[in-house]
């Protein structure tokens, strides 16, 4: 990246038609975006059509504070622990659908480190819940005779002594 | 599609965030859930055909159990963890854990054993000292029912093929544990002869499936309690006791380098 295109900004207009401008260099953090810049398909706003102002708005946030440079090693470390709060906090959200739409966006925008964030603190709501209580969370739909199941437990039984 | 619909390409990311045991009770979610936390059962019982290279099956009361988890987490070839052991049902279990080198795979080995002499066992013992080397899982075991071990049980994480690499006569009835030195086995040798006024403990290293005696460690009688490990430049990492109370101290011993010969 040259030091000139870090001013450059990049409009994206989320489902419900709202538009954001970010820098390019911050929106970059998004491969599906990256890849719409490089085929050049960005000189208009880049429609979003999966994605909700409500959520772009956090992904937008997350992504900005995520490309903040440190100046030098001390500050490196600082910076470092500071992000490590900011992640924690950032997957505290009220709503479950919340976080469940902030998955969908990584997934979608393609960030890496925003799906593996999100994906974590949906594991660890579910880490606990009965199997019952992980179908109902996904919309899965059992599958099993109940001897597949009776089954398949059985064969998980030393899982939980 | 409603607003908690999570395609399966994402629960398939959010599963490899899981620890193990939500993993493994959650085989139970779904057929697609359960294709992807798989378990493999290797041996049971009896009716095994014996192919090449691996354990007589047929005369070992053993039940090995691989639980592959396809490509689910990303750990390091070497790294171990113990998952919950069922310790209450009148017989130990050893766990082994390790990850394939090509796949990264991670794989769990259960051996549940029991001591019953009158099935007569091939492996009448697996000790839980294991240590996990390059793609490979070691167990100290015995073949016997005598109390010391005499041979080194290899799992290879990729194959998944047992074998049995026999330890040099001369120290089988010592007591032994195993250890790794630059990605190698070792094997550490205390010996504890009654009557001699100088223990002595001494390193085998595996080559080629045989042992060889790295070096011996002379010490006033008492004062070794155990080798912890290894550094990387050789010196042994030891605990010493300093007193009659059992008072324990790290320290390290340097052998010279100096190969026995």
């Amino acid at each position: 990246m040259s030091s000139s295109s870090s001013s450059k900004m990049i409009e994206l207009r989320s489902s419900d038609g709202e538009t954001f401008h970010v820098e390019e260099t911050v929106v970059l953090q998004s491969e599906t975006i990256k890849q719409m810049i490089d085929d050049d398909c960005a000189n208009a706003a880049i429609p979003l059509p999966n994605v909700t102002s409500m959520t772009l708005a956090k992904v937008i946030e997350y992504i900005k504070k995520h490309a903040e440079k440190p100046k030098d090693d001390d500050d490196k470390k600082v910076a470092e622990e500071d992000l490590k709060k900011f992640d924690a906090e950032f997957v505290k959200v009220d709503q479950e659908s919340m976080l469940f739409d902030l998955v969908r966006a990584a997934n979608y925008l393609n960030i890496k480190s925003l799906l593996d964030l999100t994906c974590q603190a949906v594991a660890d709501s579910i880490k606990d819940l009965s199997v019952e209580e992980v179908r109902k969370k996904f919309n899965i739909q059992n599958d099993f005779t109940p001897e597949e199941e009776a089954k398949v437990r059985k064969e998980n039984a030393w899982a939980f002594d | 599609m409603s607003d908690s619909y999570i395609p399966f390409e994402i629960q398939e990311e959010i599963m490899k965030k899981l620890p193990l045991t939500s993993l493994i009770r959650f085989r139970s979610v779904s057929k697609a859930w359960k294709s992807l936390i798989s378990f493999k059962f290797i041996a049971k019982l009896d009716n095994v055909s014996q192919p090449p290279h691996q354990f007589k099956v047929t005369t070992i009361w053993m039940i090995l159990i691989i639980i592959i988890i396809h490509s689910m987490m990303k750990l390091s070839p070497n790294s171990t963890l113990l998952p919950t052991q069922p310790s209450d049902r009148g017989y130990e279990t050893v766990v082994g854990f390790g990850v394939c080198h090509f796949t990264l795979d991670p794989k769990i080995i259960m051996i549940p054993h029991c001591f019953k002499k009158d099935i007569g066992f091939r492996i009448s013992r697996v000790d839980d000292i294991k240590e996990v080397i390059d793609g490979f899982i070691y167990w100290l075991a015995s073949d016997n029912f005598k109390i010391g071990c005499d041979i080194v049980i290899s799992f290879d994480l990729t194959s998944e093929e047992f074998r049995e690499i026999h330890l040099p006569e001369s120290i089988k009835l010592n007591f032994l544990s195993i250890s790794k030195l630059r990605e190698t086995l070792v094997v550490l040798e205390y010996n504890m002869v009654i009557f001699s006024e100088i223990k002595f403990h001494a390193v085998w290293m595996m080559d080629n499936d045989s042992f060889t005696r790295l070096y011996t460690i002379k010490e006033p009688a008492t004062s070794l309690d155990r080798i912890l490990g290894f550094r990387k430049t050789g010196a042994i990492i030891i605990v010493r006791l300093v007193d009659n109370d059992d008072n324990q101290v790290l320290a390290t011993y340097e052998p010279d380098s100096k190969p026995e010969s």
